[in-house]
């Protein structure tokens, strides 16, 4: 079903409405959920709180981008329950992907302190948008999505040396990316 | 600090760039197995022209050589073989001729070695190519008169025909022999001592020809 008549059934109040967008967007939002928490009853709990989170908040809001919107609240509610695990030494693909950026960039420097978060959220955005679309996609599969590097790999149809080069490229971009833009102190 | 800071700015990236992150797929042609496809073709195509290459190669019948037309040594010098006519250097006979009749060409060697003449025609066609050259000259040396049977026997020639040995005005033993392989002349092995039967020997190959 078209993502319009999906949010139109949210705003009729239909129950159908959560139906739709589990058939269309269910193995989306438990995937993401299960990348970034430990176990898949803690995932299919995430992603029941996006569809109780989206019934609540449509209307009146009306996402522009549907899946986007998803994808955001399941990402955001996923990660609060790592939070929770990790407190508990629990690992997920997403803190693998974490240890990734702290090896490449956080270790070579630090946010500046006064710099707004929005600030540095739109020149990563600005440095995504300046890279080719594959590089782009596969950093935003590990990062974003906390995709495995073997689920990049298949995805787009390449070995997954390939990717952990694309990656390591596109890290060390971003990072002389953020210095030149001021955005890190040298450690 | 963790690097958790980026992490939770790539939260904020917009709608359309993970929209974009969603549907993400590599839409053309995997390399390296596009790669290996037009490799696959390429030795499709290759292994047909190959068989088809073998299967016209198969299909040529070898031209049945045509029946053996003799020519004299004047007829040779009237020809486009005149080139091939044998000339005679000094005392040292060392000579070719080589000519194609038909389908069957031969090669001949005049050279002489101290008082002996030896002259070899050696056939080759494109089915007798390099099976029926002989060196007869060591037998010739030692033979005035040959069995050609035991020729037959020694160079496993099917057919050997004696033409003849005769003795020349000057005293000298011509041993002259033709061997015939399906039609087709061999070999001569002429053994003389002077100077004029080395014409004489030519003259008597080419009228053993007729």
């Amino acid at each position: 079903m078209d993502d319009e008549l999906i949010i139109d059934l949210f705003w009729v109040r239909s129950e159908q409405a959560i139906t739709e967008t589990d058939i269309k967007y269910g193995v989306m939002c438990i995937t993401l959920a299960q990348n970034i928490v430990t176990n898949h009853e803690d995932a299919e709990e995430c992603v029941n709180d996006t569809y109780l989170s989206l019934w609540n908040a449509i209307p009146p809001t009306r996402p522009a981008v549907f899946s986007a919107y998803i994808a955001k609240i399941v990402r955001n509610l996923a990660m609060k329950k790592a939070t929770y695990n990790n407190a508990q030494k629990r690992s997920s693909n997403m803190t693998v992907s974490i240890h990734e950026l702290e090896g490449y960039i956080a270790a070579r420097g630090n946010p500046v302190d006064t710099i707004q978060g929005q600030a540095l959220a739109s020149c990563i955005e600005q440095f995504l948008r300046s890279i080719d679309y594959e590089s782009r996609n596969i950093f935003l599969r590990r990062y974003w999505f906390f995709d495995s590097i073997s689920d990049i790999a298949k995805r787009f149809a390449m070995s997954e040396s390939k990717v952990k080069s694309r990656l390591f490229r596109t890290r060390n971009k971003l990072y002389t990316h953020l210095m030149k833009e001021g955005f890190l102190n040298v450690k | 600090m963790s690097s958790d800071w980026l992490v939770l700015c790539l939260a904020h990236i917009s709608d359309d760039l993970v929209e974009e992150a969603i549907v993400s797929r590599r839409t053309g042609f995997h390399f390296p197995k596009l790669m290996v496809g037009i490799a696959a073709c390429i030795s499709v195509v290759l292994l047909i022209s190959l068989t088809t290459l073998i299967g016209k190669f198969n299909e040529q019948v070898p031209a049945a050589p045509e029946p053996f037309t003799p020519m004299t040594l004047s007829e040779i010098a009237s020809s486009k073989y005149a080139d091939f006519i044998p000339e005679l250097e000094g005392n040292g006979y060392i000579l070719d001729v080589a000519g194609i009749y038909g389908h069957a060409s031969f090669k001949a060697s005049f050279f002489s070695e101290s008082s002996e003449v030896h002259i070899l025609i050696e056939p080759y066609s494109d089915t007798y190519h390099n099976q029926n050259i002989i060196d007869m000259s060591s037998l010739a040396q030692s033979s005035e008169s040959v069995d050609p049977i035991f020729l037959a026997e020694q160079f496993d020639i099917e057919c050997l025909e004696y033409v003849t040995s005769q003795v020349t005005a000057a005293g000298r033993i011509i041993t002259q022999f033709s061997v015939l392989k399906d039609g087709y002349v061999a070999q001569y092995v002429i053994k003389s001592t002077v100077q004029d039967d080395i014409a004489q020997a030519i003259e008597r190959i080419c009228l053993c020809y007729k």
